[in-house]
């Protein structure tokens, strides 16, 4: 089992007061932090290998150093903490218990990108979230952290998945509807309101202070070659013991589910969704992979959010796909035509073949229409529908024919 | 509700213009905006909407685009209470539609509806983000975690 | 980056053919230079991509995937196809798509452009069915909306917001549910929508299209719009049987309109082919009027003219060309020995003109469109753009959407108000007082451009005493406006957030008996705040008719030649070598003074051209026993109208497209207007008309015009025009189509047009301060018989009088009657509501019109547009007390009362 490094208050009572986190060592990089140049910070980020853990896995550094350096007008900073990839639920637990490491975090990433203001986007359903945080912001101003060259405002949404998708987060933040935006231009050159904007996951903002503290070497020798650091894996499910583990990006998705008190239910692995609902599903077999982004990725999946949702072998997978197509229908921002409409039609004919009046063709109706649009849309979203789609079933094509009988 | 009384208290304006002011650009604070209205009037009527957008000097249609895309906005007189059941995939498996079934029963009314006594507001959502305490549900502002049937009664109970 | 690298130019292989673009092009850029078809169904070629429909997917070399082309930026070296398998196969399965949303119908004509992408892909049936049905949407009188050709691509959205800045339609809702619609998702008739069309123009599948039946486009005509006086480029579609399509096209190359266009302008032409146009010459005898052919009526025309030589008068219109302007006062001039010409600024802007003329030495507006946009503040005042002027409005919205300060300056409540950052209210013909009083806090609190007062202007001392009385707290007292409000204008006028300030206004400040005192209070307020002659400042009256610029220019004013020339002596031999013959010396009759000299006897023959006095002046009853004392009254115009009821020739002109020429806008821009048509029936270019019967009054009179009035086109008529007016001096039909419309002064061929006036200095050399008095109210104000305040106006949807937009179906669909404008407060006491039938009258008529409770009028006036509707006009009630030196009527103010109709 790894160091606790980011969960390491969360049994502790009153962790998301200003009095604990600073009696745990909190605002403690932040000090030194003020003592170095921003570029410094950005080179030590770097090095630590710190990877973007909300769902795309992007090198944290590199996207801060895309903001253009001659820029003169002003800088956001993002925090994307719209949580809502089915199967996740670590940066809830962070905003409710550790809300001062994400604060500390963001005024040392907003020195490194000389940003002077940063929005905190949370999901409108996460209402005690916000005001935790809420009330954690107002204690960081009253004790001058903040309001001293950088400002935090907290947003809350209003209810859309699509929010946590950078751009559609930034549309959103904007006070339109959360429609992804055309990219280039891209965010860090102009983002939120026509301005540079680093959009961060709350989780990865916590990681930046113990970057600080303890050095990027510390940091990258705590994860896989290409990824530094722990991850937060929420595990849910038939597992025994649901909940965030946080564990070096190192360990296999047996291992993990092994944490999590093994199987339950049957007790007789099927399948498991190893980074959130977007990620393709992996059979009982293939569980041996590594849990960082490159391990999932050469499986023929992702690491997403690290949102881990166990399948027992009596969970029927063309329910499942039911649900999941459910959840993209309902989600899909409209705006493009492949996912607006490929989404409908998908989840009508997942709905039928599980009410028994599935045709045979349909499976590969919705195989063709899933993989002639892949890849042709402004985000990722359909990309992260059509994951699923294809995944549950070509590995689990008896399931389905067994259901089609026309 | 009457047209006259949808207006903002004076401090509430106040508010208004603090929100707008956290902004490069005053429509950003539209959702909080949006969500104050909400508390104050109950639901985002037609006139709500052309009040908040006279208020941004936006057309009513653009409020009326950004009402309509986003979940948490009611465009119809809600309960009292508003019960929000997961019905994602760790919830789904951990019994959602058992949980879903009972309360329609229980209720006597179906997702979307309102009870008579405008009491409770029943509605099937998608992931909360609250997996490992599945199946789960939001009661208002809170969740409601590890539901059984026994557990949704004590709550519903609760509910006045 | 370096400037070479940008300047250089990328090259692409697309489908084996190179290309060059620019660098920031896309590769859908590189692919449409090649003219290859590639579905791009949510582009507007002017627009930024939308990226919503996904049809413009193309295979790159070493791009993963088969990316949108219209987002993806071109690189130098890039190999594209359009036509590879897997971009042909996944875009098949994008329209299959996009097909499958729609519901084939007769009416529907294969979806436009989708249609035509679908059958390149050969997808006959789309594999899936429509998710949604929906009724079509009829509620708009030119345009319907049906969703179920509607493929959600966002363009009508688009154009609605960000082209127009209307915010009418919107995509409402989310994912598949999501659908075009308005506020309060209603019908779209019960929104703000304005009708401009710019949706329609842009909709890929013919979801938003026309209402009539489409007719197939022969060819597609270029011209400028006959409306007001922003001068929109249109493109006419000429349908195979020769008559105009409804719709009109915008032109996103048109320097002053840039692809935008109001209701009028896109869908405004069809008055063109109005069944009672005119299209034969008619001579009146024994009280009925007989068809004649051209020499029978030129000739009875110049029999009754040549009779009256110097006993004449010419009203010419701001509606026709520069070139028929031109050919009216020489004819008045050179072969009627008299200056009476005039037209119709009459009776909108004589004070604006003569108080620029008087203060700076040029009556013309001296910014651009382009520099609203680049201003800091805009204070717009007396003038409902909005409705009068769509296009600009769109400017002033899209300079706020920039962060410019907009002050507007209005008793009455126009759209703009809501839309302000402050709105004054003053009470009506309190003007001077509040800008005296603006002038005040300028220099008070030392905002004054010090500089520029020293450098270019003079009489600043008197003009400074003359404000003693002007204080803030007399100011809003007799105004009736806060002095803080009063104070904050001024503030950011004199020093807006950025740039410079713009200064705006209408006949709310012109068409009052102490207009000329109104016009100099605000050009005293841009001099003494230095805001003129650089970019993002100015002064602009706001001119109603699309040609009033260019009628003044070339000439059609009693008291200037053309080019605002003098009669002084070495101007006048200059003319008379010219034309061969000496225009007289002496100042002409403005045209209210005409009408006064009917009456005197001393103007007998009268000789009007595309005007109606007998709708536009005031006091109507008055005008009418003016015109019978006339012997000879020559009508030329497109319709029987009033006045011409009242002729004893009337000449059959052709209409704006059945005719070559030019329009000079608001923005001192020279515009082509082209032939699209031939003139229906015998109808005649104006030019034409007037030149045939100049010649044969010369030839009763004895005159030797035989070199004169000789020309064989338009174009030559303006090379004459632009001979003889130095700042026309480079301009020619030749070069305004090779380069677009210009912007005088343009003395020579090299001459790039001009920007703005004033840069370096004044016609005058110095500006001057010219002290402005606050004098009456008014000439008439409520009293107990006429307890009424009437303002008069004009509406969106019909222009002017209505002679022509009456004639166009859907724009009467779209106002069909006479409505008063009351305060709900007024409307309460007399129990009416919105529809009630009224009686106003005046000391001089009456009409009747509907209610419209409305607060955007205050307690105790009513608000009438001027157009005539079901007999009913305005102007039966106005006041013709008129402005001593420009000489304009008071048509904003007058006093009436109202009384409830009970219903017939």
């Amino acid at each position: 089992m790894s160091e606790k490094i980011l969960s390491r208050n969360f049994g502790v009572k009153d962790s998301h007061t200003l009095k604990v986190y600073r009696e745990t060592g909190g605002y403690t990089a932040l000090a030194q932090a003020l003592g170095r140049e921003p570029a410094a910070i950005l080179d030590e980020v770097k090095k630590s290998n710190l990877r973007g853990l909300g769902g795309a896995g992007f090198p944290t550094g590199m996207k801060w150093s895309f903001i253009p350096k001659n820029h003169s007008g002003p800088v956001y900073l993002v925090i994307n903490a719209d949580e809502g990839e089915p199967g996740t639920f670590k940066d809830r637990y962070l905003l409710e218990r550790d809300p001062h490491a994400l604060i500390e975090g963001m005024i040392i990433a907003a020195r490194a990108i000389k940003s002077a203001l940063g929005f905190v986007y949370i999901r409108g359903e996460y209402v005690e979230p916000w005001r935790r945080f809420t009330a954690a912001v107002r204690e960081a101003y009253d004790a001058g952290y903040l309001g001293q060259g950088f400002d935090i405002v907290v947003h809350r949404g209003a209810g859309a998945y699509i929010c946590g998708e950078e751009t559609g987060l930034i549309s959103s933040l904007e006070g339109k509807k959360g429609w992804p935006k055309v990219k280039p231009p891209f965010p860090a050159i102009k983002g939120a309101f026509g301005q540079p904007t680093i959009v961060n996951n709350v989780e990865t903002i916590c990681c930046v202070p113990h970057i600080i503290n303890r050095g990027a070497a510390w940091f990258a020798g705590l994860g896989s070659k290409t990824q530094g650091g722990t991850r937060m894996y929420s595990v849910s499910g038939r597992v025994t013991t649901p909940g965030v583990y946080e564990e070096s990006c190192a360990i296999t998705l047996r291992e993990l589910i092994e944490r999590a008190g093994g199987v339950s239910g049957s007790g007789r692995l099927k399948a498991v969704v190893p980074g959130g609902s977007s990620a393709p599903i992996l059979a009982a077999h293939e569980i041996d992979v590594v849990m960082d982004v490159d391990g999932l990725r050469n499986a023929g999946t992702m690491a997403g959010s690290a949102g881990v949702i166990v399948f027992d072998d009596t969970v029927s997978i063309p329910e499942a796909l039911m649900v999941v197509a459910r959840f993209y229908a309902h989600e899909s921002c409209g705006q493009c035509t492949p996912c607006r409409e490929s989404t409908g039609w998908i989840y009508k004919m997942c709905h039928r073949i599980v009410e028994g009046k599935g045709r045979k063709d349909d499976l590969d109706t919705i195989l063709d229409v899933a993989k002639r649009g892949a890849g042709t849309t402004i985000c990722a979203f359909y990309d992260g529908a059509v994951g699923p789609y294809i995944s549950y079933i070509e590995k689990f094509r008896g399931e389905f024919e067994a259901l089609c009988q026309r | 509700m009457s047209v006259q009384s949808i207006a903002f208290s004076t401090g509430q304006l106040a508010e208004v213009r603090r929100l707008q002011g956290l902004y490069p650009d005053k429509r950003g604070a539209l959702l909080p905006v949006l969500h104050m209205a909400q508390d104050t009037f109950g639901y985002v009527s037609l006139e709500v909407e052309e009040y908040v957008a006279s208020l941004f000097g936006l057309s009513p249609a653009h409020v009326h685009e950004v009402v309509t895309f986003y979940t948490l906005y009611f465009r119809q007189p809600r309960g009292r209470h508003v019960v929000a059941v997961c019905h994602n995939l760790s919830c789904h498996l951990a019994g959602a539609p058992l949980i879903l079934a009972h309360l329609k029963e229980r209720l006597g009314i179906d997702v979307g509806e309102t009870t008579d006594d405008g009491r409770i507001t029943l509605q099937a959502v998608e992931c909360l983000c609250a997996c490992e305490a599945a199946p789960m549900m939001q009661v208002d502002d809170r969740y409601e975690m590890n539901l059984t049937p026994d557990k949704v009664d004590r709550i519903v109970e609760a509910l006045r | 980056m370096n400037v070479n690298v940008a300047a250089e130019r990328m090259k692409l292989t697309v489908d084996g053919r190179t290309v060059e673009v620019r660098p920031g092009a896309t590769v859908l850029d590189a692919v449409n230079r090649l003219e290859i078809a590639l579905p791009q169904l949510c582009k507007d070629h002017d627009r930024a991509p939308l990226g919503a429909c996904r049809t413009c997917l193309v295979h790159v070399e070493g791009v993963r995937g088969v990316p949108a082309a219209c987002h993806l930026p071109a690189r130098d070296g890039m190999v594209v196809s359009t036509e590879h398998p897997d971009a042909v196969r996944v875009r098949r399965g994008v329209l299959d798509l996009t097909l499958s949303m729609l519901t084939p119908s007769a009416e529907r004509d294969g979806f436009g452009q989708l249609g035509g992408a679908a059958e390149r892909h050969e997808l006959a049936r789309p594999t899936w069915t429509p998710l949604h049905q929906a009724p079509i949407d009829g509620s708009k009188s030119f345009f319907v909306l049906d969703r179920e050709a509607c493929i959600l691509c966002g363009r009508c959205a688009v154009a609605c917001d960000d082209v127009q800045h209307i915010g009418a339609i919107a995509l409402l809702g989310r994912g598949h549910a999501m659908k075009v619609g308005v506020a309060r998702g209603g019908a779209m008739a019960t929104s703000v929508c304005t009708s401009c069309g710019q949706c329609v123009a842009t909709c890929p599948t013919g979801a938003l299209r026309p209402k009539d039946a489409a007719a197939p486009i022969a060819r597609r005509v270029e011209t400028t719009c006959p409306y007001c006086g922003v001068g929109c480029g249109i493109e006419l579609g000429v349908r195979t049987d020769h008559r105009l399509a409804v719709m009109a096209d915008d032109v996103p190359v048109n320097r002053s309109s840039e692809g935008m266009l109001c209701v009028k302008g896109r869908f405004g032409t069809g008055f063109v082919h109005a069944r009672d146009r005119i299209r034969t010459p008619r001579v009146r005898r024994d009280g009925r009027w007989h068809e004649v052919g051209w020499d029978e009526a030129l000739d009875a025309a110049a029999d009754g003219l040549a009779r009256h030589h110097g006993r004449f008068g010419a009203l010419a219109s701001a509606k026709a060309t520069n070139e028929d302007a031109y050919v009216i006062q020489k004819f008045v001039r050179a072969v009627m020995g008299t200056n009476n010409v005039d037209h119709c600024t009459r009776l909108c802007h004589s004070p604006s003109v003569e108080a620029m003329l008087v203060s700076m030495g040029s009556g013309a507006t001296s910014n651009s469109y382009q520099d609203y946009e680049e201003a800091g503040c805009l204070m717009v005042v007396g003038a409902d753009a909005s409705a009068n002027h769509p296009v600009i409005a769109i400017r002033f919205r899209r300079a706020m959407k920039r962060g410019a300060k907009l002050v507007v300056v209005n008793p009455k409540r126009v759209e703009l108000c809501d839309q302000a950052d402050l709105w004054l209210q003053p009470r009506p013909g309190t003007d001077v007082m509040l800008f005296n009083a603006m002038a005040r806090v300028i220099v008070d609190e030392g905002l004054a451009d010090a500089d520029f007062i020293a450098r270019r202007t003079e009489g600043v001392g008197a003009w400074h005493t003359s404000l003693s009385e002007a204080t803030l707290e007399r100011a809003a007292a007799v105004t009736g406006v806060s002095a803080e409000h009063i104070a904050q204008a001024a503030r950011w006028y004199a020093r807006p957030p950025v740039s410079g300030s713009c200064l705006i206004w209408g006949m709310g400040i012109t068409q009052h008996t102490n207009g000329i005192h109104n016009a100099h209070a605000l050009l005293n307020l841009s001099l003494v705040a230095g805001q003129l002659g650089r970019a993002g400042s100015g002064i602009s009256p706001l001119r109603g008719q699309n040609n009033v610029q260019g009628c003044g220019d070339s000439g059609c004013i009693p008291t200037n030649l053309p080019g605002y020339q003098k009669y002084d002596e070495p101007t006048l031999r200059h003319f008379e070598r010219e034309w061969g013959l000496r225009p007289p010396a002496m100042t002409g009759k403005v045209v209210t003074e005409m009408v006064e000299a009917f009456l005197s006897g001393e103007i007998q023959a009268m000789y009007v051209v595309g005007e109606n006095p007998l709708l536009s002046e005031p006091d109507l009853h008055h005008a009418e026993k003016a015109f019978d004392q006339l012997d000879v009254l020559v009508v030329q115009d497109l319709f029987m109208h009033e006045t011409a009821e009242q002729a004893d020739v009337f000449l059959p002109a052709a209409a704006f497209a059945e005719k070559e020429g030019t329009f000079t806008n608001s923005e001192r821009r020279v515009q082509r207007v082209r032939k699209a048509i031939d003139p229906a029936g015998d109808a005649r270019p104006d030019w034409w008309i007037t030149a045939e019967l100049a010649k044969r009054v010369a030839r009763r009179l004895g005159r030797d015009v035989s070199t004169q009035f000789a020309w064989r086109s338009a174009s030559e008529v303006f090379d004459e025009l632009a001979r003889l007016t130095p700042f026309l001096g480079g301009l020619s039909h030749a070069r305004l189509d090779r380069e677009g419309g210009l912007q005088w002064p343009c003395p020579t061929a090299d001459h790039p047009g001009t920007r703005f006036l004033y840069g370096e200095t004044f016609p005058l050399g110095k500006a001057r301060f010219i002290p402005a008095l606050q004098t009456a109210e008014a000439a008439e104000l409520p009293d107990p018989d006429f307890p009424f305040l009437l303002n008069t106006g004009r509406l969106l949807y019909h222009w002017h009088g209505g002679t022509l937009t009456r004639r166009v179906e859907g724009l009467m669909e779209l106002a069909p009657r006479l409505e008063v404008a009351i305060h709900p407060s007024d409307a309460r006491r007399l129990g009416v509501d919105t529809g009630a039938p009224l009686r106003v009258s005046s000391r001089r008529g009456e009409l009747t019109g509907y209610a419209r409770v409305t607060e955007a009028v205050r307690p105790g006036a009513l608000f009438v547009p001027f157009v005539k509707l079901a007999d009913s006009a305005a102007n039966f009630l106005t006041n013709p007390a008129f402005d001593p030196a420009s000489k304009i009527p008071e048509y904003k103010v007058c006093a009436v009362r109202v009384e409830r109709l009970t219903a017939a």
